[in-house]
C-alpha cells in the first residue's frame, strides 16, 4: 500500500514540476550521454581491432634488415636465410617483399603503379575479395607465367568499361595477361598494409625485372594462426644462421602492434571514463541541490504527512523513490541523447570514428543513474525525514 | 509524580505536564504543571488568548510534541517517552487532526487527501473507505475536486473526513473556524456537534468564547496554566 502511495506521490510531483524536474536532472543527462558516447567509441575501436585481427588469415610478421648506424648502410635480406625460415615447422610461407614501380599501360592509357610480387595464397591470407577471373595457381609459379591480377579501380582507368580479363597489360618491360580482378577488402583498420593495384606472381616479377635477386624491402613470414608460442626468436635464428648476427634484423609483429595500440587506447578510455564520471558527480550534485529546495518547499507537506502517521522511514522512502524515478528517467534520456550523437556523428564529419552502442552499456547507464540519484538524494531525503512535525506544520 | 495507575477510560490524561521552550538565553514556559483528563465521549473546548499555551497543549495532546517534564497517557498507554516512529503510529491510528488552514495537499484531489492516513495504515480498500467518509461529511459529489476547486467550508469538511479516516479515539481541532466566515463556521461547528452526538471525543482549541460555548466542557488557559474548567460531568473547579 505504502509503495503505491510513494509511487503516486513521485508521479504527481514530477509531473507537477516538469521544468524543475528536467533542470534537476540535466547534469545527469549530460553525464550519461557523454559516458554513452565514450563507451560507444571504445567499444567500436575494440570491435574494429578484433575485425582487423580476424581478417588476417594467418599471423603475418615482417622482417626488416636492421639499419646499421655505424656503417650507414641499409642491409639486405639474405634469401638463403629466408629459405631456412620457410622450413620452420610453424611457418606457412616466407618470401621477400618485392615491389616494383613502373608504368602500367592498358587500352586507355598508362598509370604509374606499384606492382607487388605475391604467392598464390596472398589473396587468401589478406582476405582480398575476388571480383572476377581466377587467382594465381602453382603452375603460374612453376612456369613463371606472365599473368597478373588487377584492382578494379586500376582496371577502370586502363580499360574503361570493357572487360579486362584476358587482355594484355604492359608493365615495365614486359607484357602480362590479366587473369583476375580484385577489389579492396573491407577492413576498418588496414594495419599499415597498403592495398596495391597490381599483383604479379613473385617469381615472375623477379625474373622479369632483373637485378632483383635480393629483396628491396623486407620479407614477409606467415606464421600459422594456431601457433601459440613467440616465433620471433626462432625466425631470427633461422634467418641469420649465426646467433651473433641476430641484431641485423628487425621483426615487426602486427599482433604486438595491436597490443600496444590497445594499451594506449585503454589508457585513453580510462581518462575519458574518468571525465565522464566527474560529469556524473556534477549531475548528482545538481540533483541534490534541487532536491534540497524541493524538500524546503514541501516542509508543510512533510509535516502534514507526519501528523497523519508517516514515520521518518516513510518520508525517507518517499523522497528516495522520487529521486530514483527522476534519475532513472534522466538516465534513459541521457542514453537516448548519447545514442543520437553516435547516430548523427557521421553527418558531422566524425564518421571514421568507429562507435557501437551495446545493450549492456545501456542497462549499466540507467542503473548507474539510479545509483547516483540515490547517493545524492540521500541527504535531502534524510533532512526531510528528520523534520519535526510540529515545526514543519508551522513552516511558512 | 503520581502513583495512581493510568485510567483506561480516560482517552487522554496529562499529569504535571510542563513545556519549556528555550530561545537563545531566555526560557519560555509555555505550559506550567498542567494536569487534566479528557473522558471518552466528551466535547472539550480549550479557551485562551494567544500566548496562553493552548496551541502547545494541543500539540502535546496530539502527540506532535513531547513535554519537558510530566507524563502523557493515551487510553492508559504512556506516550510521553515514545520514539518518533511510535508516535507516528499513534497519531495515525488514534488521533485525527483538523487545522485552521485545512492543510490539504494542493495537488491531490479530495479523495486522495482523505486516503492518505488510510494508506499509511496499510488499509486495503482505502479508496472505498475514503469515499464513504467524504459522503458522510456531505462531499460525495466533490470527491475528485482539487482543494482549489472547493470552498473554505468544503475544504474544512474534507479535512474533517481525513481526520476521521482511521476511526480515531480523539479528534483534535486547532481553531477550525478561524479561516471561515461566520456562517460557514457555524456549519462546521454543526458537523462537530453531530460527530460528538454519535460518540466522538473532541478537543477543540479556540480564542473565541462563542465557539467554545458550543462545546460541552470548556477549559480556560492563561499563561500556561489551567484557570477554569466548566461543564465537565462531575468535575470540580470553575472559573
Amino acid at each position: 500500500m505504502r509503495l503505491r502511495e510513494c509511487a503516486r506521490i513521485a508521479r504527481k510531483n514530477l509531473s507537477a514540476n516538469k521544468t524543475r524536474s528536467l533542470l534537476s536532472v540535466l547534469g545527469l543527462i549530460i553525464g550519461i550521454a557523454s559516458s554513452t558516447v565514450v563507451a560507444a567509441i571504445s567499444n567500436g575501436l575494440r570491435l574494429a581491432v578484433l575485425e582487423s585481427l580476424s581478417s588476417l588469415g594467418t599471423n603475418v610478421l615482417t622482417i626488416y634488415p636492421n639499419v646499421d648506424p655505424s656503417r650507414n648502410r641499409v642491409g639486405v635480406i639474405d634469401l638463403e636465410g629466408l629459405a631456412r625460415v620457410s622450413r620452420l615447422p610453424f611457418v606457412e610461407a616466407a618470401f621477400p617483399l618485392l615491389t616494383f614501380s613502373a608504368e602500367a599501360r592498358g587500352d586507355l592509357g598508362g598509370v604509374q603503379v606499384n606492382a607487388v610480387g605475391v604467392l598464390p595464397r596472398y589473396l587468401e591470407v589478406y582476405r582480398i575479395p575476388f571480383v572476377g577471373g581466377r587467382s594465381f595457381v602453382d603452375q603460374d609459379v612453376r612456369l613463371r607465367s606472365r599473368v597478373c591480377l588487377l584492382n578494379q579501380d586500376l582496371a577502370r582507368r586502363l580499360y574503361g568499361t570493357s572487360d579486362p580479363l584476358g587482355r594484355l597489360l604492359r608493365f615495365g618491360k614486359s607484357l602480362y595477361t590479366v587473369v583476375g580482378l580484385v577489389r579492396e577488402p573491407n577492413v576498418p583498420l588496414s594495419l599499415g598494409r597498403q592495398v596495391e593495384s597490381l599483383y604479379i606472381p613473385l617469381d615472375t616479377l623477379r625474373r622479369q625485372e632483373e637485378g632483383l635477386n635480393t629483396s628491396n624491402g623486407g620479407a614477409e613470414v606467415w606464421v600459422r594462426k594456431d601457433y601459440a608460442g613467440d616465433p620471433k626468436d626462432d625466425i631470427l635464428s633461422a634467418i641469420s644462421g649465426d646467433p651473433s648476427k641476430k641484431s641485423a634484423y628487425l621483426i615487426v609483429d602486427p599482433k604486438a602492434l595491436i597490443d600496444e595500440a590497445q594499451k594506449t587506447s585503454r589508457k585513453l578510455e580510462l581518462s575519458m571514463l574518468a571525465l565522464a564520471g566527474i560529469s556524473l558527480i556534477v549531475g548528482g550534485v545538481g540533483i541534490m541541490n534541487v532536491m534540497l529546495i524541493s524538500v524546503a518547499e514541501r516542509t508543510r507537506e512533510v509535516g502534514l504527512r507526519k501528523a497523519v502517521g508517516a514515520t521518518p522511514r516513510d518520508i525517507l522512502t518517499q523522497f528516495l523513490i522520487e529521486v530514483m524515478a527522476l534519475s532513472a528517467v534522466g538516465g534513459c534520456g541521457g542514453v537516448v541523447l548519447g545514442g543520437a550523437v553516435v547516430r548523427l556523428a557521421p553527418e558531422f564529419g566524425a564518421g571514421d570514428v568507429p562507435m557501437a552502442v551495446m545493450p549492456s552499456a545501456v542497462c549499466c547507464a540507467v542503473a548507474f543513474s539510479v545509483l547516483v540519484g540515490v547517493v545524492f538524494g540521500l541527504y535531502p531525503a534524510y533532512k526531510a525525514a528528520a523534520l519535526s512535525p510540529l515545526e514543519a506544520l508551522r513552516y511558512d | 509524580m503520581s502513583f495512581l495507575p493510568a485510567d483506561a477510560s480516560a482517552v487522554m490524561e496529562l499529569r504535571d505536564v510542563t513545556k519549556v521552550f528555550v530561545a537563545g538565553d531566555s526560557r519560555i514556559s509555555a505550559l506550567d504543571r498542567v494536569s487534566l483528563r479528557v473522558e471518552r465521549g466528551q466535547f472539550v473546548a480549550i479557551l485562551g488568548r494567544s500566548g496562553s499555551g493552548k496551541s502547545t497543549l494541543l500539540s502535546i495532546l496530539g502527540c506532535l510534541d513531547s513535554p519537558t517534564s510530566g507524563e502523557v497517557f493515551l487510553s492508559g498507554i504512556k506516550v510521553s517517552g515514545m520514539s518518533e516512529s511510535e508516535l507516528a503510529r499513534v497519531r495515525n491510528r488514534r488521533i485525527g487532526f483538523v487545522f485552521q488552514n485545512f492543510q490539504l495537499l494542493p495537488y491531490y484531489d479530495a479523495l486522495a487527501n482523505v486516503e492518505m492516513p488510510l494508506l499509511y495504515a496499510d488499509v486495503v480498500d482505502a479508496p472505498a473507505r475514503a469515499a464513504r467518509l467524504l459522503r458522510k461529511v456531505g462531499l460525495g459529489d466533490r470527491m475528485r475536486h482539487l482543494p482549489s476547486q472547493l470552498s473554505g467550508g468544503q475544504r474544512q469538511r474534507a479535512a474533517i473526513a481525513r481526520a476521521l479516516a482511521n476511526d480515531p479515539q480523539l479528534l483534535l481541532a486547532d481553531e477550525p473556524t478561524g479561516n471561515l466566515d461566520t456562517r460557514t463556521g457555524q456549519e462546521v461547528m454543526g458537523l462537530f456537534r453531530e460527530l460528538h452526538a454519535s460518540g466522538s471525543t473532541i478537543v477543540l482549541v479556540t480564542h473565541d468564547p462563542q465557539i467554545a460555548a458550543a462545546a460541552q466542557r470548556v477549559i480556560t488557559l492563561s499563561d500556561g496554566a489551567v484557570v477554569g474548567d466548566r461543564g465537565a460531568l462531575g468535575a470540580g473547579g470553575s472559573a
